[in-house]
């Protein structure tokens, strides 16, 4: 129930913001029924209010689990999610500068190295072969093929 | 009707479409075939080499990815009993313990065979079905159309994994990402005041960052019990022989199974938030009521195998049918599909049958073509598939988020689509973690637009309310809405009693042992 807690109060916080930006749009045009924030407002006051009602609930629930964390168990599960996640970041940083083909090379050798690891010589030739070939023919068939440009 | 059908079919079968829908069948089959990687996914990786395509030849590519995909769960579902998407898990049910037995090649072409009608089957329902519900919609007015909208994202939301409360608040925050930028009447929302907002954010990559990076993390986190399966497929015997004239007598065997699977499955394709699983575990209980002998199921009974995997591939066309008359799609593969739709600057909905019938017309033809390549490619390919299985998610996580990169980049040429996927990976991931189904989100940001202009449109013909509930369609939508969360509050309520008998009992059981060991 924790998770419903942290949960409700993000989307709490969130509406918040987004009802104090809906006072910096233009006002309504004579033509139109209603301006340009009414929907929205409505919609966030919707959602709020379902929020409250999730939060209430979670607060009336007893959670009979004795949440016990501890951050090796964390780090084992996650761990490797949260690198992909910001070596994804850094691929969109890097892809503007870098080029394509180099920025998505570097991404696939090192995202295919932390999931797989270097330590067997056959792991690390295959992850090599596939990067290589895996960026070459999207950046072919992208800019020979169906004529998109690509950084 | 079979003039248009003729047309759209002289437009599919060019060698260049055909080619696109055998290569689709084959990536279908393959997104299909590696357990943890759905149909959806193959779609995803798909979307970006449509966007250079003509709009027939980039929906027959995506069509015949649904057809292999639905199909490919089969494989690593009876050769290992792992079952490839969540729609063939009740596949596994017969269809491995069949394989064991030494039969694989029945297993195999017996579910192939299947889903092949199930797709024939499915074209039927969608061709005669999709056009009358369109003739039907042509009718609706702004209030019909908005209290549809609110009544399938209620229906999504509500029906989502039990979670009702937050499949809504994800429908709503759907709905308010999709009001970002310039609104209909031309003013800006949402821009923080910043120039790079004032596009507002992109449906595709907002639909596919929180889709995609989910789902593929999901993956990284399994990657120790899939390197186990792994193992497990390198002993497995790839070198599976195909009894055709076996095969073909089950089938005949199950003739009034295959058709009441394959009703069953374009029936439940049809319904919003319900899909493939939903399907396959429907048509596999009545098929199991239905039978003479219903202990043979879950011991190796073909029957088994043709009413999960004809269900499953009848799902495609039921889908199709509220998705191109109405305009609103019913699952996250339909969402893309008209993400893809309305990039191509088709506008799916009642007009579509009366101004583009070539282009619905495409679509039938290629689910028909998909449909007998899949049966050419899968006899023949069939080893080739069971070793492409054996891909493990350590090559394929960095490569499919790779091209989910690349296709948002090339959407409009900007990296701030790629920024939008990547937040909304963040969000996504974030959100399945929270047990928040994604779902409802996806069809707010689809349907967000819609919903909004045909409120107000309402509003603007007749400045008053009530005109929602006098009109006969609008009310029972509406009667319908607070129907399906009445519906599910009530079994949300059911589940958590039930729950909390089962755990009184285990505890009375408990004490009842404790008790006895005293005494």
């Amino acid at each position: 129930m924790v998770q419903d807690r942290i949960f409700g109060i993000s989307v709490l916080i969130f509406c918040l913001i987004m009802f104090m930006e809906t006072f910096n749009f233009a006002e309504k045009t004579p033509w139109q029924i209603a301006g340009p924030a009414v929907f929205p407002r409505f919609i966030i006051a919707v959602i709020a209010v379902v929020t409250l009602v999730l939060l209430i609930k979670s607060f009336l629930q007893k959670s009979d689990r004795t949440s016990s964390f501890s951050w090796e168990t964390f780090i084992n599960k996650y761990g490797k999610t949260i690198i992909l996640f910001a070596l994804f970041g850094v691929y969109v940083v890097l892809l503007p500068i870098l080029s394509f083909i180099i920025a998505t090379l570097l991404f696939l050798i090192v995202g295919q190295a932390v999931l797989m690891g270097l330590k067997k010589p056959k792991t690390i030739v295959l992850n090599l072969s596939i990067s290589v070939i895996m960026t070459f023919s999207v950046y072919l068939i992208f800019t020979h093929l169906l004529n998109i440009w690509l950084p | 009707m079979d003039n248009f059908f003729l047309l759209a079919l002289g437009e599919v079968l060019t060698i260049q479409t055909i080619l696109l829908i055998i290569i689709g069948v084959i990536c279908g089959i393959i997104a299909g075939s590696i357990p943890g990687f759905t149909v959806t996914m193959g779609i995803v990786l798909a979307f970006p080499f449509t966007f250079a395509m003509e709009p027939i030849q980039g929906l027959a590519l995506m069509v015949a990815i649904m057809v292999g995909g639905y199909t490919g769960g089969l494989i690593s579902g009876i050769m290992l009993g792992i079952p490839g998407t969540p729609s063939s898990i009740t596949t596994v049910y017969d269809g491995f313990p069949l394989a064991q037995r030494g039969e694989p090649g029945r297993a195999l072409g017996v579910g192939i065979l299947s889903s092949f009608f199930g797709t024939i089957f499915s074209i039927l329902v969608l061709t005669s079905f999709g056009p009358l519900v369109a003739k039907f919609s042509l009718n609706f007015g702004p209030w019909e159309i908005a209290t549809l909208i609110i009544f399938a994202l209620t229906l999504v939301g509500s029906l989502s994994d039990g979670a009702m409360l937050k499949g809504l608040i994800a429908a709503g925050i759907g709905l308010l990402i999709a009001t970002t930028g310039l609104s209909a009447g031309g003013q800006m929302r949402f821009n923080f005041g910043y120039d790079f907002l004032s596009n507002g954010l992109q449906i595709l990559p907002v639909l596919i960052g929180s889709f995609a990076f989910s789902q593929l993390m999901e993956n990284v986190e399994k990657i120790k019990q899939n390197t186990e399966q792994g193992k497990k497929f390198k002993d497995i015997n790839t070198n599976v022989k195909i009894p055709y004239r076996q095969i073909l007598k089950d089938i005949w065997k199950q003739k009034f199974n295959l058709l009441r699977s394959s009703a069953l499955g374009s029936t439940i394709g049809a319904i919003p938030a319900v899909g493939g699983s939903a399907a396959n575990f429907v048509s596999y209980d009545q098929a199991k009521k239905f039978s003479k002998n219903p202990e043979a199921f879950g011991k190796g009974n073909p029957a088994g195998i043709v009413a999960a995997e004809s269900s499953n591939n009848s799902v495609i066309g039921g889908a199709f049918i509220p998705t191109l008359t109405l305009g609103i799609p019913g699952n996250m593969t339909m969402a893309i599909m008209i993400g893809v739709l309305i990039l191509h600057g088709i506008t799916p909905g009642p007009l579509l049958f009366r101004d583009q019938p070539i282009l619905v017309g495409s679509i039938y033809a290629s689910l028909f073509v998909a449909a007998i390549v899949l049966v050419g490619v899968m006899f023949f390919l069939i080893r080739v598939f069971t070793k492409i299985a054996q891909i493990p998610p350590a090559i394929l996580v960095p490569i499919v988020l790779m091209l989910a990169g690349v296709g948002s980049y090339a959407l409009s040429n900007s990296m701030f689509d790629v920024w939008t996927l990547f937040l909304f990976g963040v969000i996504g991931y974030l959100f399945s973690k929270a047990g928040v189904p994604l779902t409802p989100m996806i069809l707010g940001v689809v349907l967000g637009g819609q919903l909004e202009v045909n409120l107000f449109r309402a509003l603007e013909l007749e400045t008053t309310w009530t005109t929602f509930f006098t009109r006969p369609i609008s009310l029972t939508m509406i009667i319908l809405t607070v129907l399906s969360i009445i519906f599910s509050t009530w079994q949300n309520y059911r589940m958590a009693k039930k729950r909390k008998e089962l755990e009184q009992s285990e505890a009375d059981e408990m004490n009842d042992d404790d008790f006895a060991k005293r005494a």
